[in-house]
């Protein structure tokens, strides 16, 4: 579809091209050079218009240029604060009223900014002297890349300029309104914590790390790609990754180049290898308990400023379908847990192409009993039993959709409302029959029990696909369709790991696979991502 | 190059190979011939599974002498550039005829017990986009797909053979020999065509397979595996049918299922299993069809296999379906072919091997 997509026909009768595709092998070692970021191309940019990509050394000529590419003019949020360094030097702070918290610029940057005793160094290490002796910040650090600075001002810290420096003064002043942590909204568990990530970037590292408190555990900010500068984190453990994994989410990260990137959900997209695929290729969680666990096993986690949900890369199946709690249950209780649930995808998706497949082209196969209980459940519905199967998959997706988009109670109620009156008046009415209703209740009810939301949406898409080849080939069709489906999967790649493994291909696992085994065979690196240090 | 073959492992290339062996094994027999005069089919299928693995291990043998990654450079290697095409198309052939035949059997009972009121060109069409799709994607994804739908086939199988049960009696294998040594060793040699284009498919991917001894390993295992599977079966056929019997039914394991009329009715598992022996044709279908076309494309140096994996496909597909059809010329060749495309099958590989072992070591 991608070729198809950028070559139009053209590209399927195009020869001897090698799929682009990235793959994550086993023999793979060491780090492939990074090809570049945000920053670089944004600094390009700049020096194509024929600007500077740094600081001035004039505070007036700085002022200048935030106030025009801030539109400051127009702009009351931007905040230019002179003040003059210790009596005598003219200095600004630049920062946006509302992103920055006034209390911690008013007495650890402008009180001692300006009462501080006059510089004993060279105009040009004013900078320096004020970060390292004046101003009394946690987190500060010198730039002079102009983009930097506009930035870190655009992202709520305060930038100091020093007349006579080229340098600037970035200090993390960051105080807006945030969500405090709270429970989570669809991951619900029992026996694990209450947590759930919020929409404060800082907060949920902070989430991550009460968790992962090892010394290789790594955060790396970097700009999202939009052009609303969002920022985002990788975080990943530091000689457990695979170094040639990281570096491909890296490149791909790197090369977002968009309008806004709102979520995780939106990076996910612009990242995926497939993107026609309804399946999902990356993890989002909002548990911080369960991205540290892929974590600590070798998985990469992406964090976007304004999402409360940690993107977990590569994803396969059985990462999809595993739940927070499968780790807090015994064994027993935990692999019966996963059983019902794979039970409860696979009866979603082929029970109800099933029941078509045989109601209408193997009636042979049913026994007199079941066959005249269906025939007598339909002796009055006037819709052909395919299109009465198709109009209440659809209503139960039409329910699904109506109860998540609006407010709790409410949606419960709707939900309710839905299954039972409307249930109730379509068989009343003779639109559909009480065994079809069953039939798809059922499939809803295994839809359910999938713990991924992406996964849930996908699996209705198959189902629909499964019920349409049964009612045009019968069992035959279904076999054929459940054939193509699995190749389709085969060939599905997360991030370079096949989606299926590691059942196929199958790779050296001790784990098992569907169910849940002892903890300690949970409790090392995953296989399937070929980490660097198997033992860790 | 484009020959959409990546790598896959150990178990994958079992599970496509054993899978193939069972199906072949099972699908491709030629009942009137093998039951015609006693019942020794569960012996002809051991012998020709171990002489299949004797001619594989000689032809990785010379394909390590010559240190060939896989068949195609076997061909270019022994046969020169010249004749390596005419050599791979001979093979590809008989790898058409191995991929259709368990398709041509699994047609027949789905039209006949399952289809009974459809055309078979309606039924065939079906087929298409399976072994289309799965030889167009390439080894990969064949060899994932084989590995997942793995053990739910090869249970299918011994379902069918625990349903039944009760109707086994040994008597039945009587005469023990079957047909005398002479029609033994002949339909030992004929069964040749269900076992090899298994095992030499891994040999055609051997690039993809890790190499030369994987491929061999890979292959041992599911000659022993598969012709053992297939050896049982043929031994409870006997056990259920007379042998007099069992050359009347074109689709012996599909009535196994309903010898005891308890088993039929067991969720209906003979229409059922049906559905899983199907898939098992499809994958080995597609594995040959790409073996073929990899083949193909390797010996005549074309650097992109999907419009041969395509065109193969399709070929396959036709023959399947043309099988079913009342096409005197069509069904004269296959009566021509059926007890030599084991040779057409053996030769050039076996002759690539030779050669190739005859040559100086190391001149590849």
């Amino acid at each position: 579809m991608e070729r198809l997509r950028k070559h139009g026909l053209r590209g399927l009768f195009t020869f001897d091209r090698q799929p682009a595709e990235f793959e994550l092998l086993e023999t793979e070692h060491g780090a492939p050079s990074f090809w570049g970021g945000w920053n670089e191309r944004a600094r390009d940019a700049a020096d194509d218009k024929g600007t500077s990509a740094h600081v001035a050394a004039s505070v007036e000529a700085n002022r200048a240029r935030l106030r025009a590419e801030l539109r400051g003019q127009i702009n009351p949020d931007l905040i230019l604060r002179p003040f003059l360094f210790a009596g005598h030097i003219p200095a600004l702070a630049a920062f946006l009223n509302g992103m920055a918290d006034e209390t911690l610029i008013n007495d650890f940057i402008l009180r001692p900014g300006m009462r501080c005793k006059p510089p004993d160094c060279a105009a040009k290490e004013r900078a320096q002297y004020a970060l390292n002796r004046v101003f009394t910040m946690q987190e500060a650090e010198l730039t002079n890349v102009w983009q930097d600075a506009k930035c870190a001002v655009e992202e709520g810290r305060t930038a100091v300029f020093l007349d006579g420096d080229d340098h600037a003064v970035l200090m993390d002043t960051r105080g807006f309104v945030s969500r405090s942590v709270s429970s989570p909204r669809n991951e619900n568990v029992i026996l694990g914590p209450h947590e759930a990530f919020t929409e404060n970037i800082r907060t949920n590292i902070t989430l991550l790390r009460r968790i992962i408190k090892t010394d290789d555990f790594v955060c790396e900010f970097r700009k999202s790609g939009g052009k609303n500068n969002n920022r985002i984190a990788i975080v990943y453990r530091e000689g457990v990754v695979n170094r040639t994994l990281l570096n491909e989410v890296k490149r791909r990260f790197a090369s977002v180049d968009t309008l806004m990137v709102l979520s995780v959900g939106m990076l996910e997209q612009f990242t995926e290898a497939h993107p026609y695929s309804p399946l999902p290729q990356s993890l989002s969680t909002e548990r911080p308990d369960r991205a540290s666990a892929l974590i600590m096993q070798g998985h990469v986690g992406v964090l976007c400023e304004g999402s409360p949900l940690c993107s977990i890369m590569p994803a396969t199946l059985f990462t999809l379908m595993s739940s927070g709690e499968d780790a807090y249950v015994r064994q027993p209780v935990g692999a019966l847990m996963r059983l019902v649930r794979y039970t409860g995808a696979l009866l979603s998706i082929v029970m109800p192409a099933y029941f078509l497949a045989l109601a209408l082209h193997h009636q042979g196969m049913m026994s007199g009993e079941v066959l005249s209980t269906i025939i007598a459940s339909r002796s009055m519905v006037f819709l052909p039993l395919a299109v009465e199967m198709i109009f209440l998959l659809l209503t139960f997706q039409l329910l699904r959709e109506a109860t998540i988009s609006v407010p709790g109670s409410m949606g419960q109620s709707i939900g309710i409302i839905g299954g039972l009156i409307l249930g109730q008046a379509a068989v009343s009415a003779n639109i559909v029959s009480k065994v079809v209703l069953i039939v798809v209740a059922l499939a809803g009810l295994g839809n359910f029990t999938i713990p991924d939301y992406s996964m849930q949406l996908a699996v209705a898409y198959y189902r629909m696909a499964l019920v349409l080849a049964a009612w045009a080939g019968g069992l035959m069709g279904l076999a054929c369709a459940i054939l193509i489906t699995a190749a389709l999967l085969s060939a599905l790649k997360s991030y370079g790991v096949p989606f299926l493994a590691p059942a196929a291909p199958k790779v050296a696992s001790k784990g098992p696979a569907f169910l849940r085994g002892r903890l300690k065979m949970h409790l090392r690196p995953s296989d399937p991502l070929n980490t660097e240090g198997r033992g860790a | 190059m484009n020959l959409r073959q990546g790598r896959i492992g150990n178990q994958e290339a079992v599970a496509m190979a054993f899978l193939s062996c069972i199906a072949c094994g099972v699908f491709s027999t030629n009942t009137k011939l093998t039951y015609a005069a006693g019942n020794g089919s569960y012996l002809v299928s051991a012998f020709s599974a171990t002489l299949s693995l004797l001619l594989v291990t000689v032809v990785a043998e010379g394909m390590r002498r010559a240190r060939c990654k896989n068949l195609a450079q076997l061909y270019r290697y022994a046969f020169g550039p010249v004749l390596s095409a005419p050599a791979a198309f001979i093979t590809l052939i008989a790898l058409i005829y191995a991929a259709a035949m368990p398709l041509v059997r699994l047609l027949m009972i789905m039209n006949h017990y399952i289809y009974i009121l459809d055309n078979v060109q309606n039924v065939a069409l079906y087929l298409i986009p399976c072994v289309l799709t799965l030889a167009w994607m390439g080894l990969e994804i064949i060899g994932r797909t084989a590995r997942l739908f793995f053990v739910v086939i090869v249970l299918s199988f011994f379902v069918a053979l625990i349903i039944a049960i009760p109707a086994y009696a040994p008597y039945r294998l009587y005469p023990l020999l079957g047909n005398g040594l002479a029609s033994t060793a002949r339909l030992s040699l004929m069964g040749i065509n269900r076992f090899f284009p298994a095992l030499i498919g891994l040999f055609i991917c051997g690039a993809g397979v890790h190499g030369v001894n994987s491929s061999l390993r890979c292959a041992s295992i599911a000659a022993f595996g598969g012709g053992l599977v297939v050896v049982v079966i043929q031994l409870l056929l006997g056990m259920t049918f007379p042998y007099y019997i069992l050359s009347d039914i074109p689709a012996p394991l599909y009535r196994l299922t309903m010898a005891l009329p308890s088993g039929s009715m067991f969720l209906r598992a003979d229409k059922v299993l049906l559905f899983f022996w199907l898939l098992s044709g499809l994958v080995t279908a597609g594995y040959f069809a790409y073996s073929g076309a990899l083949l193909f494309s390797g010996a005549s140096n074309m650097r992109d296999i999907r419009p041969a994996s395509a065109a193969v496909a399709l070929t396959v597909c036709s023959v399947a379906l043309m099988g079913q059809l009342n096409l005197s010329a069509f069904h004269a060749a296959v009566s021509f072919l059926q007890d030599k495309v084991w040779a057409l099958l053996v030769l050039p590989p076996l002759l690539a091997a030779v050669l190739a072992m005859l040559k100086k070591r190391g001149a590849a």
